[in-house]
């Protein structure tokens, strides 16, 4: 690409410019009328950003609305996390469940999560998603991986979306 | 009649011999034709239709699972197929649209996602979107076809594989199909178990997530696996498998084609018979026996010096393992020598059942009576010990050796004896040379995914204490070992493939 | 007992005077030395407790400036923050890193910190009329009352840059000693016209005594009037003393890390924190004590010692908030930059000052004292004239033009 080149004809620092003190007491009357100009910190725990749909907080896993579990262990979630954030080890589960498969251990380290949100993209059972919450902490290393319980629980239920096994 | 001996596909002639059909010229010669229910093995039934290829001149597409290459005898030209004309290609499609029909959604709980036939056929031909509005049938799932097996009829798409194995190789009879139209299901017979060993096959050759294996059940992604091309060491057939792990776990083992040996298949038994590798009590590390008698964990350089130390004290034979490779038994021979004893090998006898399986237990018992290893019949002393399974070495012959190094795979086969222990890979997870009851040699290869992370190669371990014995022994490494045996009269006649080699090289004797 | 802290100038009840007085021989009583005592440990705490506030203030201020609150969550108004700050420093590791020269390392925060305290001794701070010889006479009360006050705190105040020069070099890290390196080159550089803008101070109080500079400005008057650029200077500088932005070279942060304190934590790094606001507040006081009057207000001090603190103590927050005032608006000067300041410019300047100051007193013309600055400012404007009239070309030169079809980069 060729950029055109304007030359521009800059002044040298002026009379006044050169003495200096006129700039210093410019600079120093600005900011003291800074001092009573409205503020603009938000006060963090007590007020809150507004969250934008398409935000991508962490990801949760979700029930459907009759409260069952909907991952399935399928573990395309496992495969497709770039930084490896989840680890699942898939079970039987009993009759009477939403499916027969669903994860015995679904541990997604937040640690390691980027929230790219490939995750809820791959997952075919609508099971997982980028919630809003972008509060995600812990005190130690191992309150950072999020066991399956704590991620549904932080999930609910979201009755919209996929519904396969349903009429199974 | 014209005498025709070539066929045309997709403009190349190829030759064909008497009675072989169009799919199996095909695949011969690299094509790549779909197919379901057609399987080299069995009898061909041309119930899917999804082999479909155009013949040129013919206004309907065939299916070449069935269609002979041979013409009809009015015809005196070759046959003209294309495999991947526009015919074919909407023939297969149209095909595909039908066996969907009904198919669920099932692909996320479903074991066979990854290698199934009617995933891989949907990606190349499906539509992606079902023009029929009608409610799938709803058919039986999760039904116990045996205790190994889980058959589930909403995935089976009725290709008759698994009636046809059952019927053609075993012989038993236990499956068939039943019901009509869209309820028609795979059944089995009234007493609810198979009697065959071989039922498992039937899980390899269907060719979508109908049967599964319940014991790989939802244990893991294929994609997460690492597999290798190995030999199953469950008896001295020494059939070709592939082996299947993941994070240090075998996950199962898979019969892999030798026309020679296993064709397609293995027995139950074998392909289960894996789980020893997995036990809890694996030894990982190398460990020394401190003066309290206490076990310490060390590495693998002070244990080969403790090892020698040991075994300059103790002198005497070496007793191994009847599955060991060849290389290992070689060596093992080396070190008796050393020692100033003899090495002999230990291995179980069973029970031949007149298909696969034969009564020799020690994977590698041929070679090492071609090594000129005596079998050890009783409790005798050995100075070392190598054991890889139980079933080969049992506790009496373990106890009676009164050994100080021992290689094992397991802490509860070392006996009180020892002073120094290695940790010893299973048979998935050791390169090495076998040869089996026929004395044939085959390659088994290392899977990177099973067993405890660096583990040192046991042809390794013993090199390395024959060099701490100041016996004159010098370093080989694999191919230097290799060589030293092919250089053995009893070898002569046989050639051995090279270290590198993949298992598919196998030469017979 | 002129200057002297004596608690009969407190008004305190007999008794406690009694108890606090000298001997009646004038030599030093037991209760004498506690009475001392306390006051000392009084000053050295008000100094810490302003530090602290000063790191506060300064965080608010700073706030302010920029359209943010600061901290705001501990104690009200966040005025606590100090205190967990403190704590935060209390507790946390005290790195001593493997390469540093222990002995050195340790004691350099502590060199740093005391003569920034103890300089605070001979600060008035307030004080009272008194009838000397018929004449009422401003007399200041101070912890000590040294007769070459202002010699003392240029001096103990010099010693403060040791501390950091010494703990520069003893972290025996590349950060670390250019940052001392530059505090003391830029110390020796600014001693210079600090200690010679005080010397017209000296001159017209005839004094080097603080508290008879202040009776000699509540007698005539404030000498930022009569020494205007004196002052200046002697501002400047001090803000190069106090190693303040914009004369922060020895700390930093965008080229040094954190300067001289770079490998420095936990209490030795709030020792320097504190030294920095220590010496601020010393600073402050020695700017309103020596231009400003201390704690006099054009009569307004009359009303009692307690006023006196409460003017001088206005007039040293000023400037403590003019140094974060100037540290959030001017941005740090180059180190060639400050280096021609104190040489080229305050020097001289410093200089003509002392010798036409002198020749005023010389020749008896108090008139001259009005107009010396108004002379010297007008000089200064005018060689800054002549040199911008003789720079014929306005404008810099243009970059060369790329010859057509090259590339050129925006
Ligand atoms: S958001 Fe991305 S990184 Fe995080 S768990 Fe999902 S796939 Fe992994
Ligand atoms: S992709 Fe969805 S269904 Fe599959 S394991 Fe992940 S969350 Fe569960
Ligand atoms: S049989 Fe194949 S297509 Fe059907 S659910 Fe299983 S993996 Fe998917
Ligand atoms: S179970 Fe599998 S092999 Fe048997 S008929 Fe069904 S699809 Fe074919
Ligand atoms: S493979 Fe030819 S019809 Fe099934």
């Amino acid at each position: 690409m060729t950029v055109t080149v304007k030359p521009v004809r800059r002044r040298k620092a002026s009379f006044l410019d050169r003495l200096y003190l006129p700039a210093i007491a410019k600079g120093l009357s600005i900011t003291f009328m800074r001092m009573f100009k409205p503020k603009v910190t938000m006060q963090f725990p007590e007020e809150r950003w507004t969250v934008r749909d398409e935000y991508r907080g962490m990801p949760v896993l979700v029930s459907d609305d009759e409260g069952r579990p909907k991952c399935v262990a399928c573990s395309l979630c496992e495969f497709v996390c770039p930084p490896k954030a989840i680890f699942i080890v898939p079970d039987e589960l009993e009759a009477g469940n939403n499916v027969e498969r669903g994860p015995a251990v679904f541990d997604l380290n937040m640690l390691r999560c980027i929230y790219c949100g490939l995750c809820e993209e791959a997952c075919p059972e609508e099971a997982i998603f980028m919630s809003k919450n972008y509060l995600v902490w812990g005190a130690e290393r191992e309150d950072m991986i999020f066991h399956k319980d704590k991620l549904y629980e932080l999930g609910g239920v979201r009755e919209e979306g996929v519904k396969k096994w349903k009429d199974k | 009649m014209a005498d025709v001996k070539t066929v045309f596909i997709n403009g190349v002639e190829y030759p064909f011999d008497a009675g072989q059909t169009v799919i199996q010229v095909a695949h011969e010669n690299g094509l790549d034709v779909p197919h379901y229910c057609y399987h080299p093995g069995l009898s061909i039934a041309g119930n899917c239709r999804i082999c479909m290829v155009e013949v040129e001149g013919d206004a309907k597409p065939q299916v070449s699972c069935k269609l002979e290459c041979a013409p009809p005898p009015w015809v005196s030209e070759p046959l003209r197929i294309q495999t991947e004309s526009e015919l074919a290609k909407s023939a297969r499609a149209g095909t595909m649209e039908m066996l969907l029909v009904n198919h669920p959604l099932d692909c996320p709980i479903c074991d066979q996602a990854g290698e199934c036939h009617l995933q891989d056929y949907s990606y190349q031909l499906g539509q992606g979107q079902a023009s029929s509005s009608t409610a799938k049938t709803k058919l039986p799932k999760n039904v116990a076809f045996g205790e190994k097996i889980v058959y589930d009829a909403e995935r089976c798409i009725k290709c008759t594989l698994c009636v046809r194995f059952c019927e053609e190789v075993t012989e038993t009879n236990e499956l068939n199909l039943g019901g009509r139209g869209d309820e028609e299901i795979v059944i089995m017979s009234s007493k609810g178990e198979f009697e065959t060993d071989y039922s498992m096959n039937i899980i390899d050759i269907c060719p979508v997530g109908a049967l599964t294996s319940r014991d790989f059940r939802f244990k893991s992604r294929l994609w997460f696996m690492d597999f290798a091309d190995s030999v199953c060491t469950g008896c001295a057939r020494g059939c070709n498998v592939i082996t299947g792990g993941r994070n240090g776990s075998m996950m199962r083992m898979e019969p892999r084609h030798n026309a020679d040996v296993n064709q397609w298949w293995m027995c139950d038994q074998g392909r289960l018979d894996y789980r020893y590798v997995n036990t809890p009590t694996r030894i990982a590390t190398p460990r020394i026996k401190t003066a309290d008698g206490v076990w310490a964990a060390a590495t693998v350089d002070d244990a080969i010096l403790a090892a020698a130390a040991a075994l300059k004290a103790a002198g005497g034979n070496v007793l191994v393992d009847g599955g060991c490779t060849l290389e290992e038994m070689h060596l093992a021979q080396q070190l008796a020598a050393a020692l100033g004893g003899k090495a002999t090998y230990a291995a179980a006898t069973g029970e031949a059942d007149g298909f696969l399986r034969v009564a020799e237990q020690g994977a590698n018992a041929a070679g090492a009576e071609l090594l000129g290893l005596a079998r050890a019949t009783k409790a005798g002393a050995a100075a070392v010990l190598v054991v890889e399974r139980d079933a080969n070495v049992p506790q009496a012959l373990r106890d009676g050796a009164d050994a100080v190094v021992v290689f094992a795979t397991d802490a509860d086969h070392v006996p009180a004896s020892a002073q120094v222990v290695f940790p010893f890979g299973s048979s998935a997870e050791r390169d090495g040379l076998f040869v089996n009851t026929d004395g044939r040699v085959q390659v088994a290869q290392r899977n990177p995914g099973i067993g405890p992370d660096n583990l040192t190669p046991p042809y390794e371990l013993l090199e390395e204490i024959l060099g701490e014995l100041d016996a004159g022994y010098d370093w080989h490494g694999r191919d230097g070992i290799v060589a030293a045996i092919q250089a053995q009269p009893a070898f002569a006649k046989i050639s051995l493939p090279a270290a590198q080699a993949t298992a598919e090289v196998g030469a017979t004797s | 007992m002129m200057g002297v802290l004596g608690t009969a100038q407190l008004g305190m009840a007999p008794i406690v005077a009694h108890i606090f007085s000298k001997n009646d021989d004038g030599s030093a009583s037991f209760g004498w030395v506690i009475g001392r005592i306390l006051v000392v440990l009084l000053m050295v705490h008000v100094i810490l407790i302003l530090g602290a506030l000063m790191v506060w203030a300064e965080r608010r201020v700073s706030a302010w400036m920029q359209d943010r609150i600061g901290p705001n969550r501990v104690g009200p108004q966040g005025l606590l923050q100090p205190l967990a700050d403190l704590g935060k420093f209390m507790f946390k590791e005290d790195v001593i890193p493997g390469h540093v020269n222990k002995v050195m390392y340790t004691i350099a925060p502590l060199i740093a910190t005391i003569p920034a305290l103890i300089t605070f001794a001979v600060v008035p701070f307030t004080g009272s009329y008194e009838t000397v010889g018929g004449e009422s006479v401003a007399v200041s009360w101070q912890i000590a009352d040294l007769n070459i006050g202002v010699l003392y705190i240029l001096a103990i105040a010099g010693i403060g840059v040791y501390g950091i020069a010494l703990g520069g070099w003893a972290s025996n890290s590349k950060y670390s000693l250019l940052g001392g390196v530059r505090a003391s080159a830029q110390m020796i550089s600014y001693e210079l016209s600090l200690g010679l803008a005080v010397v017209p101070v000296v001159l017209m109080a005839g004094s080097l005594n603080l508290g008879e500079i202040i009776a000699y400005q509540a007698e005539n008057t404030w000498l930022i009037f009569t020494q205007p650029l004196a002052f200046f200077i002697f501002l400047t500088a001090s803000y190069a003393e106090t190693n303040r932005l914009p004369f922060d070279m020895p700390e930093s942060e965008t080229e040094l890390v954190a300067g001289y304190h770079t490998e420095f934590s936990s209490m030795k790094f709030a020792l320097f924190f504190l030294a920095e606001y220590a010496n601020m507040t010393v600073a402050a006081a020695l700017v309103t004590t020596l231009y400003l009057g201390g704690w006099t207000f054009f009569g307004l001090e009359t009303l009692g010692w307690g006023m006196g603190v409460l003017i001088f103590s206005l007039k040293v927050i000023f400037f403590l908030f003019a140094f974060i005032w100037v540290r959030w608006t001017i941005p740090r000067f180059r180190y060639d930059q400050l280096m021609n300041l104190g040489w080229v410019v305050f020097l001289p300047l410093t200089l003509i000052n002392v010798v036409l100051t002198a020749g005023a007193i010389a020749l008896d013309q108090t008139w001259m004292f009005f107009l010396l600055p108004v002379l010297l400012i007008a000089a200064a404007c005018v060689a800054t004239w002549i040199g911008w009239k003789r720079d014929e070309d306005k404008f810099q030169p243009l970059p060369t033009a790329p010859a057509a079809g090259e590339e050129g980069h925006a």
